[in-house]
C-alpha cells in the first residue's frame, strides 16, 4: 500500500512550503523518519521525513517547485507497486498532440463567477498542488480537465528552470575566477517576501536620535548584578517597543486585505543574521513579561535559530519587528517592514557624542539612532511618531516603563 | 473453430440443456411445427415431443403464467415472445409472480424460468414491434436481464440462463440472429453478471450491450484515426451489473459514453450514468454522455427509424464531445 508523502504544515499561517534538495532519490529504500527533502517556508527551513518503510517511488515535487500545505511530494511504497499519478502522464501526452491538430478556436472561458474544473481534474489540480484559477480549460464549454492540469504543471516546472539559469547568466561578464552559486531556497523565500513588502506597502521611515546614557547605565547595573543573565540592549528595547506599543495600540497591527486588524497580543521579531540569511524568530506577549523572561526568550530563539531548530510557531504570529544593526557599526537605515505587520523598528550603534544639554553645554553622551519603518496604507506618520516618540522616552528615561 | 449465427447458437444451447435435463422444455407461438419464426427450434418437436416443445395459442399471459407455475413446480420452462413488445399483456405473471415467488414464500418455491424475446430497430416493424424494453425488466427486483451480442455468448449465456434458479429475461436482438461468428468446440457456459472488454483503450469507455456493440466497435475504429483510442465494454448481461468491470475502465479513461438502443428517457443508459456519478465522480474528467434513441415511437419509415436510434456516426460524435473534439 503506498503512502502518499504531503507537505507538512509548520506553523499556523504556513500556507505552501518551496522543496529543496532531494535527500533520497526514486528507487531507494527509505525507513521511517528517515530525511527525504529540504522544504522551506517563508518563515523557516526544515525537513520532510518518511512516514513509513518502504521504497521511494515517486517523486512529484522537484526541487524550487512550491507547494501547498497537504499537497502531494512523493510516494513511498512497496518494490515494484504501481501507483495512479504516474499512469495518467502518457495519456496526457497523446491527448495533447491530438489537440494540436485543430484549428485554433479558442474555446471562450466561461466562469460562472466559479472556476469549472472536471471533478478528476479538480482532485489531480489538490493532488500536485496546482492553482486552477490561472488556467484555461480545453474541455468542452471551456471546462477545466486533467490534460490542463498537468499541462500547467509542466509548463510551470519548465519555466522555473531556465529562469533560474537565466538569472545567473544575466550578471555582469563572468571572469574565470568569479564564483557563481545558484541562489539558496532561503536567499529566494527572503528575496520573494522583501520585494513583496517593498511593492505592497508603501513605506516611510522616521529617525530620531537619543540619548540613551540612563539606559546604558541600567544595562550594566542589571548585568552587574545578575551575574548569571546577560541583558542585551534587543532585550531591553523589545521590553520598551512593547510598552509603547500598548500605549499606542494603533502601531501593533497588521494589514489583511481590505481590512486593518489591531493585535490584542503584543509579539515582537528579532531580526537574527545567519551565515545563509536572516530569520526573524518572535518572543510572545513581551509586554507582559519581565527583562529575564525576555533575554531567555532570545537567548533560546537565537540559538535554535543558528542550530536550524526553529519551529513554525516560533517564526510566525509577530505583531512588531525589532532589527539591530549597532554590532555592525551603524548609525541608521531603512529597514524593510515585515509584512503584514505595520511596522518595524531599526536599531543603530551606541556611540559617545558631544551633545548640547539644557544648560548649553558642550558635554559627552551616549547617542543612538532609531529608525523606524511603517506601512502608510495603515498608518500615518503622526501615529508612528508617537509610537518613536515613546520608545525615545523609555531610552532617556528607563524609569518611566513603571508608570 | 466454428462460425454460426446467434439463432443457431441459441438454438444449440436449448438443444444441449434439453439433452441434458429432461425438466427443460419449451413453450411459445409456433414453436412446433414452424420452429420458430427465426428456425430457433426446428426439429425440436420430432426429437423432444409435444410433452417438451409446447405450441401455445396467442395468449401470452397465458402460457407465461404456465411457465411460472410449472417453474415453480420444478420444471425449467423456456418460453418465448414472439416480439419483446408483447410483454405488454404478459406483464403481471414475469413481475408479481415469477419475480416476487422467491421472496414472498421464503424461499419455499423458486422459479427457474427463462423468458426468451426478440428485440429492437432496424427491421421497420415500426411501433409495436421495434422496441427495446429492458428497461421494463431491470426496474423488477427479482429478475435478471441478459442482453447477449455475440453467438458465443448467447450459446453461454442461454445455457446458464436456463440453469439459473431465478427467472431470467434473455433478450435476443432480431438483427444479430443471422450475424455469424465463432464460437468454441465442445461443452461451456458463460456467466450471468460478467461484462467483455471487446476492445481495449485509454481515452474513453463505452458501455453498451446488444446490436449497439457492433456500432460501438465501428466507432471505436474511426475514432482510431483521429487518435482517439476508445474502450468497448459490452455488458452482456444488465441485471447483475458488473460493476468492477466498468469501475476498472472508468478509473482508467476517466470519460464515459453509455450506448443504448432504446429510448433515452427513463433508459438503463441513465441507470449506469447515475451509478458512475454517484461511485466515480473523482474519477470523472467530463460528464457522463448517453447515446440513446430519440423519446418518440418507433417509426415505421426506413429513413425516419434510422433517424430514431443510435448508430456509429452517432457514438462517434458523442465520443468527440466528450474529449472536446468536435
Amino acid at each position: 500500500m503506498a503512502t502518499e508523502i504531503k507537505m507538512p504544515q509548520l506553523g499556523l499561517t504556513m500556507t505552501e512550503g518551496l522543496i529543496g534538495k532531494w535527500k533520497k532519490q526514486v528507487g531507494d529504500a527509505v525507513k521511517k523518519g528517515d530525511a527525504l527533502v529540504e522544504i522551506t517556508t517563508d518563515k523557516l527551513s526544515s525537513e520532510v521525513e518518511s512516514e513509513t518503510d518502504g521504497i521511494l517511488l515517486a517523486i512529484i515535487a522537484k526541487e524550487g517547485d512550491e507547494i501547498p500545505v497537504q499537497g502531494l511530494i512523493a510516494v513511498v511504497g512497496e518494490p515494484n507497486e504501481k501507483i495512479n499519478i504516474a499512469a495518467d502522464s502518457p495519456r496526457a501526452e497523446i491527448k495533447a498532440a491530438v489537440k494540436e491538430e485543430k484549428p485554433a478556436v479558442a474555446a471562450p472561458k466561461v466562469t460562472r463567477g466559479r472556476i469549472i474544473a472536471s471533478p478528476l481534474a479538480k482532485k489531480t489540480a489538490a493532488k500536485m498542488g496546482v492553482d486552477l484559477s490561472g488556467i484555461t480549460g480545453s474541455g468542452f464549454s471551456g471546462r477545466i480537465v486533467q490534460k490542463d492540469v498537468l499541462t500547467q504543471q509542466q509548463n510551470v516546472a519548465a519555466a522555473e528552470v531556465p529562469q533560474a539559469a537565466a538569472e545567473v547568466k544575466v550578471s555582469a561578464p563572468v571572469e574565470s575566477a568569479d564564483i557563481i552559486k545558484p541562489l539558496t531556497n532561503m536567499r529566494k523565500v527572503i528575496g520573494k517576501r522583501m520585494a513583496e513588502s517593498k511593492h505592497s506597502a508603501p513605506h516611510v521611515t522616521l529617525t530620531t536620535e537619543v540619548t540613551v546614557d540612563k539606559t546604558v547605565a541600567l544595562r550594566n547595573k542589571l548585568n552587574a548584578k545578575n551575574s548569571d543573565m546577560r541583558f542585551s540592549y534587543t532585550d531591553i528595547l523589545v521590553k520598551m517597543a512593547a510598552t509603547a506599543l500598548r500605549s499606542i495600540p494603533a502601531m501593533n497591527s497588521s494589514i489583511d486585505g481590505d481590512n486593518i486588524i489591531i493585535h490584542d497580543r503584543i509579539n515582537i521579531g528579532v531580526a537574527v543574521a545567519l551565515e545563509e540569511g536572516l530569520l526573524v524568530p518572535v518572543v510572545r506577549d513581551a509586554d507582559r513579561k519581565g527583562l529575564k523572561a525576555i533575554c531567555n526568550d532570545t537567548k533560546d530563539l537565537i540559538t535554535k535559530a543558528r542550530g536550524s531548530k526553529l519551529t513554525g510557531d516560533e517564526l510566525t504570529g509577530g505583531t512588531f519587528t525589532i532589527s539591530n544593526l549597532g554590532g555592525y557599526d551603524i548609525d541608521g537605515f531603512t529597514p524593510i517592514i515585515n509584512l503584514p505587520e505595520c511596522a518595524i523598528l531599526g536599531v543603530g550603534r551606541i556611540v559617545r557624542k558631544p551633545i548640547v544639554n539644557e544648560n548649553n553645554e558642550i558635554v559627552p553622551a551616549s547617542m543612538l539612532t532609531l529608525s523606524l519603518s511603517f506601512d502608510h496604507r495603515i498608518a500615518d506618520g503622526a501615529l508612528a511618531a508617537q509610537l518613536l516618540k515613546a520608545i525615545k522616552g523609555y531610552l532617556e528615561d528607563p524609569d518611566q516603563m513603571y508608570l | 473453430m466454428k462460425q454460426i449465427s446467434v439463432s443457431h447458437a441459441i438454438k444449440e444451447g436449448l438443444h444441449e440443456e434439453m439433452l441434458r435435463d429432461k425438466n427443460v422444455i419449451v413453450a411459445g407461438e409456433d414453436m412446433g411445427k414452424m420452429g420458430n419464426p427465426f428456425g430457433i427450434t426446428l426439429g425440436f418437436l420430432d426429437e423432444f415431443g409435444p410433452n417438451r416443445v409446447i405450441e401455445t395459442p396467442i395468449s401470452e399471459s397465458g402460457f407465461t403464467g404456465m411457465a411460472v407455475g410449472a417453474a415453480m413446480r420444478g420444471v425449467r420452462p423456456v418460453v418465448e415472445l414472439m416480439y419483446v413488445d408483447f410483454i405488454g399483456v404478459a406483464m403481471d405473471p414475469v413481475m408479481n409472480q415469477a419475480a416476487k415467488m422467491r421472496y414472498m414464500t421464503g424461499g419455499q418455491v423458486n422459479v427457474p424460468m427463462v423468458l426468451r424475446a426478440p428485440m429492437g430497430s432496424g427491421r421497420r416493424n415500426a411501433g409495436q414491434h421495434s422496441q427495446c424494453l429492458e428497461t421494463l425488466f431491470t426496474n423488477i427486483p427479482g429478475l435478471k436481464v441478459v442482453c447477449p451480442s455475440t453467438a458465443a455468448d448467447a450459446k453461454g449465456l442461454i445455457k446458464s440462463a436456463i440453469r439459473d434458479d431465478d427467472p431470467v429475461i434473455f433478450l435476443e436482438h432480431k438483427l444479430l440472429y443471422a450475424t455469424k461468428g465463432e464460437i468454441p468446440e465442445g461443452e461451456y457456459v458463460i456467466p450471468i453478471g460478467q461484462a467483455d472488454v471487446k476492445r481495449e483503450g485509454k481515452d474513453v469507455t463505452i458501455i453498451t450491450w446488444s446490436r449497439q456493440v457492433f456500432f460501438a466497435l465501428d466507432a471505436a475504429k474511426q475514432l482510431e484515426k483521429d487518435g482517439i483510442d476508445v474502450e468497448v465494454i459490452d455488458l452482456r448481461t444488465l441485471v447483475p451489473l458488473d460493476w468492477e468491470t466498468i469501475k476498472k475502465s472508468v478509473v482508467k479513461t476517466h470519460n464515459v459514453v453509455i450506448v443504448q438502443e432504446g429510448v433515452k428517457r427513463s433508459g438503463f443508459a441513465g441507470e449506469i450514468s447515475a451509478q458512475i456519478m454517484e461511485e466515480l465522480f473523482d474519477e470523472l474528467d467530463s460528464p457522463v454522455e448517453r447515446v440513446a434513441a430519440l423519446n418518440i415511437v418507433p417509426p415505421f419509415s426506413p429513413t425516419l427509424e434510422d433517424a430514431f436510434f443510435p448508430n456509429a456516426d452517432d457514438i462517434v460524435k458523442a465520443v468527440k464531445k466528450v474529449v472536446n473534439l468536435i
